[in-house]
């Protein structure tokens, strides 16, 4: 090419650039083609063997946007590799096309996709936590109401809604409008996690498990004597996310509910005692002094290595991790109910998900051309039939039928590609995250939960779940502007509590003669507009 | 094509006195930003003459302009939100405007103050320690004549700045727990037992040390560059003078690198209401916000709050800027008129 002139040069270059140019363009021309060959197909299977689908019409193709589980990542591209969906398509007739966010950054890319305005046919989201709350989805075109849909082309659903009116009431919006295809909690096994102690100690020690919060205190001191470093170990989490030591006092975290009132925790006088006792227990040297610096893997090194002997956790990634890594030493957990201050009385705040599970749930875009195909295709959803092949797949390949009940086969509960009993239900079902329809079977969770302790675990912290409805708010929802004054004062209030309450664990402040200083100074910061606000909020859910 | 390169001096051209960031641009565009106001005609003749002369290098800048066009200039249109409610909906010209409330919201916040010191306070101690560190260690290896030993230490000093953020303060955790490292050799030394994170009081040191230890090695790149351009004559004066090494680093080396000290401090002084709050997320916990919560991580926790708080993210930014604006004016007047060099 050196000796070519330079227009030759040109040319050809010019030349080959036309012809990569032709190349696109005749591949883009084939795409189609192809995808109408495969719809085609799929449509005839679908008149031939189906007749809950819309056969006769074209074939419906659905562009469906989710989050992708952590689970089903690992060993899949798309949710359109695994079992359950192709099984769906097969049965429904729908083809869906699945567009992912990459993992990591669901939150800003669902923003992207609203901002943009071009949205997918359908959106499974959590919509309880859109800016603005539900009603401003609606207002901002991303999703349209569904009430006539569901009353219309969802016959399963609205069902299961008529049949439960309280649960009506948690996924409408004030003014009744339905948005989503709820994910709908199910079972008596739904508090997934709470207080743990090391059995073996107990034993030994000739304890029981402890009920009351006296007992907690003798345990713990017997623990301490007993050579454990750090009896009872924590994080940060512990003492403000989850409802560890709080109920046995009568009061929540932050806001909750009593008789139909917003409390505040911090301003009720439960909540001081509460607080006196954890630091009892941090100036006796009871409580681990770095739960509030120390990570997640400083805390488990401390169970497994017999530093602490009690602690909070999660059923499954807690203590079926600690059992499993611990096999064959001595080591061996119980799970505590939820602490009470007095012998008889009844825990009320267990760590109880919403029935209504915001997340996981599937709105209808105003893009939708296929309104009622698509209600039909979710409502499948919610029958006997969809539920069981969501939660066990198909019989015999990842389910057998013993006695009547759905066991998961080998595939899933010991995968021959090493997968754990979760990475397995990722790849071929949708059972162990909140989707669109109903979630949290009793007969997944019994076969989810490997080791017989986390089963015992299991009934005991879900014992007195049903009382958590009287204290735990329920979605209220707040509207844009009360939600923008409300944030307001959350962004100082929180930053105060979490402080404070460090500072009165710790002991650097003392309760005697900070708390009354402290309580004035949230009153300042305006809590008790805030409590109104939600107060509101409440009056507005049970005018539902 | 013409039409795509005039943009750059349009914006960049507008007043005679500019910010950092327009000067940077218009330097960009240095050849295209001669023609201004009156002279536009002659100037457009002269840029014609020039564009046909080196048209290769005009092709070759520009990426460069197309690039702050369009991802530095662009996107400032959007800073409007902070005076608005921004709803992602109603886009940046739909939202209702609302003033100054984002901004006053901010400055009534019981944390403002704390904020600002804190922030203020973080910047001023790695200005003092952080920042003559990488000077002194560039000095220091500069008269290392064994150049495998230099290479060695250069090598072991760079690699704390490639490894990730979450690693290190990974690390930062182990080292500072109740029995990590550190504190095993802080407790020999006499002090009490317990996780340095969790005291209020030790956060500026660890945050400090830290951005040290992680930046050091790296930071003194641009001096030992600095030091190789320095005139060899002037130290065979010196010798012939009779300085010893230690006179010849005061008043040869030193003032050698001094104009690149001076613009490194003002390029720091234009960020002094920010700071690498990653790290600080990583760090803190609620009993050390006393002294570790700053701007950047109150604002961030307040936007994951009840709703995303765009405009006021917004605004708290744009307050930022300004007084980042403000005090690189102000480092560098005075700068000129001590030193008699300057950024511009």
């Amino acid at each position: 090419m050196r000796n070519m002139p330079n227009k030759r040069k040109l040319s050809l270059l010019l030349l080959l650039s036309l012809v990569l140019v032709l190349a696109a363009c005749s591949g883009g021309n084939n795409a189609p083609g192809n995808s109408t060959g495969n719809t085609g197909g799929n449509a005839g299977a679908n008149a031939n063997g189906n007749a809950g689908g819309s056969g006769e019409t074209a074939p419906v193709k659905l562009t469906y946007w989710v989050a992708m589980d952590g689970n089903a990542s690992r060993s899949l591209g798309s949710y359109s590799e695994m079992l359950f969906f192709q099984e769906l398509e097969k049965r429904t007739g729908v083809e869906v096309e699945f567009q992912h966010p990459a993992v990591g950054s669901e939150k800003e890319q669902f923003n992207l996709m609203i901002a943009s305005g071009n949205l997918p046919d359908v959106i499974e989201s959590d919509f309880t936590a859109y800016p603005g709350g539900p009603e401003k989805a609606i207002a901002d075109q991303v999703l349209i109401p569904l009430n006539d849909v569901i009353d219309e082309h969802a016959p399963n659903l609205k069902a299961y809604l008529d049949e439960h009116p309280e649960f009506r009431k948690e996924i409408v919006t004030d003014d009744g409008t339905i948005y989503v295809f709820p994910s709908i909690g199910i079972g008596n096994r739904a508090v997934s996690g709470g207080l743990m102690l090391r059995q073996d100690w107990l034993d030994e020690l000739g304890l029981d498990v402890p009920v009351t919060m006296d007992d907690w205190t003798n345990v713990l001191r017997a623990f301490k004597e007993k050579g454990a470093a750090f009896p009872f170990t924590a994080r940060l989490g512990t003492f403000n996310a989850t409802n560890a030591f709080n109920g046995a006092y009568g009061v929540g975290q932050n806001f909750y509910q009593k008789d139909g009132q917003v409390k505040y925790a911090p301003l009720e006088p439960g909540y001081k005692d509460y607080l006196a006792q954890l630091n009892a227990w941090y100036e006796e040297g009871l409580l681990d002094p770095d739960f509030a610096t120390q990570d997640a893997k400083a805390h488990d090194a401390k169970v497994s290595n017999g530093d602490s002997g009690a602690f909070f956790a999660y059923i499954g990634s807690g203590m079926g991790r600690f059992l499993n890594a611990m096999e064959g030493q001595e080591f061996d957990l119980v799970g505590a109910p939820y602490p009470v201050l007095n012998e008889g009385e009844e825990p009320y705040f267990v760590n109880k998900p919403y029935e209504y599970r915001g997340g996981g749930s599937a709105g209808i875009t105003p893009n939708n051309e296929h309104v009622a195909e698509t209600a039909e295709w979710l409502d499948y959803l919610y029958s006997d039939e969809g539920h069981i092949l969501k939660s066990f797949g198909i019989e015999g390949e990842t389910f057998n039928m013993v006695d009547g009940d759905p066991q998961y086969s080998e595939l899933i509960m010991d995968n021959p590609d090493g997968l754990s009993i979760g990475e397995a239900m990722g790849k071929y079902l949708r059972v162990s995250t909140p989707t669109p329809g109903l979630v949290g079977d009793d007969r997944y969770a019994e076969q989810y939960y490997e080791y017989e302790q986390q089963k015992k675990a299991s009934a005991t912290y879900s014992e007195h779940q049903d009382n958590a409805d009287q204290v735990l708010l329920p979605r209220i929802s707040q509207t844009p502007d009360e939600a923008n004054e409300l944030s307001a004062i959350m962004a100082e209030v929180q930053t105060y509590q979490d402080e404070m309450l460090l500072k009165f664990i710790m002991g650097s402040e003392s309760l005697e003669d900070g708390y009354e200083a402290y309580t004035e100074q949230l009153r300042k910061m305006n809590i008790e507009r805030a409590i109104e606000l939600k107060q509101a909020a409440l009056e507005r859910y049970k005018q539902r | 094509m013409r039409r795509g390169l005039r943009a750059g001096p349009d914006y960049t051209a507008r007043g005679p006195k500019q910010g950092l960031l327009r000067r940077r641009a218009g330097r960009a565009a240095a050849g295209l930003a001669r023609g201004k106001g009156e002279q536009e005609g002659a100037a457009m003749k002269t840029l014609a003459r020039d564009y046909k002369r080196h048209k290769y290098l005009y092709f070759m800048i520009l990426p460069v302009v197309l690039y702050y066009a369009l991802f530095q200039y662009g996107p400032l249109y959007g800073a409007i939100i902070a005076f608005k409610d921004y709803r992602i909906a109603e886009g940046f010209l739909g939202s209702p405007w609302v003033g100054f409330k984002h901004f006053l919201s901010f400055f009534d916040s019981y944390y403002f103050w704390r904020l600002m010191k804190n922030t203020l306070l973080l910047n001023a101690y790695l200005l003092l320690f952080s920042f003559p560190a990488p000077i002194i260690f560039a000095l220091l290896i500069n008269e290392i004549g064994r150049s495998l030993f230099k290479r060695f230490v250069q090598t072991v000093t760079y690699l704390p700045h490639f490894i990730s953020l979450i690693v290190i303060c990974g690390m930062i955790t182990q080292f500072v727990a109740r029995d990590g490292m550190i504190t095993d050799l802080l407790v020999w030394m006499g002090m009490d037992r317990t996780a340095l994170l969790g005291q209020p009081e030790y956060f500026r040191t660890i945050y400090v040390v830290s951005d040290i230890w992680q930046s050091v090695g790296w930071g003194s790149i641009i001096y030992l560059a600095a030091i190789s351009g320095i005139n060899p004559e002037l130290y065979e004066a010196a010798t012939i003078d009779g300085a010893n090494k230690w006179r010849q680093t005061i008043n040869v080396t030193l003032p050698g690198i001094l104009p690149i000290i001076i613009i490194l401090f003002i390029l720091k002084m234009g960020n002094m209401l920010e700071i690498g709050f990653e790290k600080i997320i990583l760090l803190y916990n609620p009993n050390t916000y006393v002294t570790a919560d700053v701007i950047n991580t109150f604002v961030y926790r307040k936007g994951l709050g009840e709703s995303f708080e765009f405009s006021y993210a917004t605004a708290v930014g744009l307050f930022q800027a300004v007084i980042n604006f403000i005090l690189l004016i102000l480092a560098n007047r005075f700068s000129r008129k001590v030193s008699d060099s300057s950024l511009w």
